[in-house]
């Protein structure tokens, strides 16, 4: 049986994708109706599967709304990249956080998820997101340059950091 | 006051959960995908040992019985949600009690309803008052969300009993909140129960208006 904890956390991966509370009840309940389908996969934790999951019937939707695109990033455009640790220096007044999240793009939000909420590394990132390391880093450093320039978001280290990954 | 965005973000979902009832069906599905599998398992026994005994332990009229009880159970729990007129209430609600609970820091102190209306002016709609907020004394107020549109947390003065109610407004849309009583077509408020708090759920001048009340 997954508990209810682990539901809620496929709930919130889903809504952190861009799903509204419907379509994200949607996701986890045909994840979990898959998941359950003979032959059961023996997993010692079954979550993973099921974000990867949730995931793929998320993007299967979206791609056939024709909303969802895979953005494509020329890694060696960017000037630098970034560890997922670089996020950690930046901070947000609560009040514009649904704002914030709302001006971001799926992946942006889901990357965001991953990091803050199920405390993923890069390279577990990487992998879920189906995308070599550099391209995930080259994200992550346009996503920080993007939250920073959102005027909701502060770098507390702005001056005295160097994320260089 | 700026807080590290992780946290931030942590709060953020952490405010959303499956409802009540969305979750006793996850655990139907679970439930009765559980037995079916059983159910296969058995008849594979079955097939492979002695009838005679096989028989003995599990009779099929009891399967089939058993195979027809969880069919029933989840049908009822599947179609249910269908005779709800207010689908979303559980979930505003929920969230509601959530942060009622929490009593996190105001935003503004005002006991004045026009004084708290002018403080709000990161909201995308106004501030109103609603014939079922006629007891209600302003206390004050601050930015917070419900099924993540953003709302306005408004807390009460503490009563004699030295209870805080808690209301929220926010800009009413029927495609993320559901169908929801409204009263300009004469329809009565709805209460709804979470973690033994009521809440009092109403449309009014196109304002979402979901209150705890004091029981």
């Amino acid at each position: 049986m997954i508990e209810e904890q682990n539901l809620n956390r496929l709930y919130r991966y889903a809504l952190s994708l861009g799903a509204d509370a419907d379509l994200a009840y949607d996701l986890v309940h045909g994840a979990i109706s898959r998941f359950l389908e003979p032959p059961i996969p023996d997993l010692e934790d079954p979550i993973p599967y099921l974000i990867r999951s949730v995931r793929n019937a998320f993007i299967d939707i979206k791609r056939r709304d024709a909303r969802y695109q895979h953005e494509t990033y020329d890694e060696e455009g960017s000037p630098q990249d970034y560890d997922i640790k670089a996020l950690e220096s930046l901070s947000i007044d609560q009040n514009f956080i649904a704002q914030l999240l709302g001006e971001l793009s799926s992946q942006e939000r889901e990357i965001l998820f991953l990091w803050a909420v199920e405390g993923y590394s890069t390279s577990e990132l990487a992998d879920l997101l189906n995308m070599p390391k550099g391209t995930l880093l080259s994200k992550i450093y346009r996503l920080r340059n993007r939250l920073l320039s959102t005027a909701f978001v502060k770098d507390a280290l702005q001056n005295s950091g160097n994320y260089y990954a | 006051m700026p807080k590290p965005l992780k946290l931030e973000l942590q709060d953020h979902y952490q405010s959303a959960k499956l409802t009540d009832k969305q979750l006793a069906r996850l655990n139907s599905l679970q439930e009765l995908n559980h037995s079916n599998s059983k159910r296969r398992a058995e008849s594979l026994t079955e097939s492979s040992s002695a009838k005679q005994f096989s028989n003995r332990l599990f009779p099929k009229w009891a399967l089939a019985c058993c195979f027809l009880l969880a069919v029933m159970a989840f049908f009822q729990y599947q179609w249910r949600p269908l005779d709800d007129p207010w689908p979303k209430a559980d979930a505003i609600a929920a969230e509601v009690v959530y942060n009622h609970l929490k009593q996190r820091p105001l935003d503004f102190i005002e006991s004045d309803f026009h004084e708290l209306k002018q403080s709000f002016v990161q909201l995308d709609f106004r501030l109103q008052k609603s014939a079922l907020l006629d007891s209600f004394i302003y206390g004050g107020g601050r930015y917070c969300s419900l099924l993540s549109i953003p709302a306005a947390q408004i807390r009460s003065a503490k009563s004699i009993q030295g209870e805080y109610e808690t209301l929220y407004q926010v800009d009413y849309r029927e495609s993320i909140f559901g169908a929801l009583p409204k009263l300009v077509q004469g329809q009565a408020s709805i209460i709804r129960y979470h973690k033994g708090v009521a809440v009092e759920i109403w449309v009014d001048k196109g304002i979402l208006f979901a209150k705890t009340r004091s029981i």
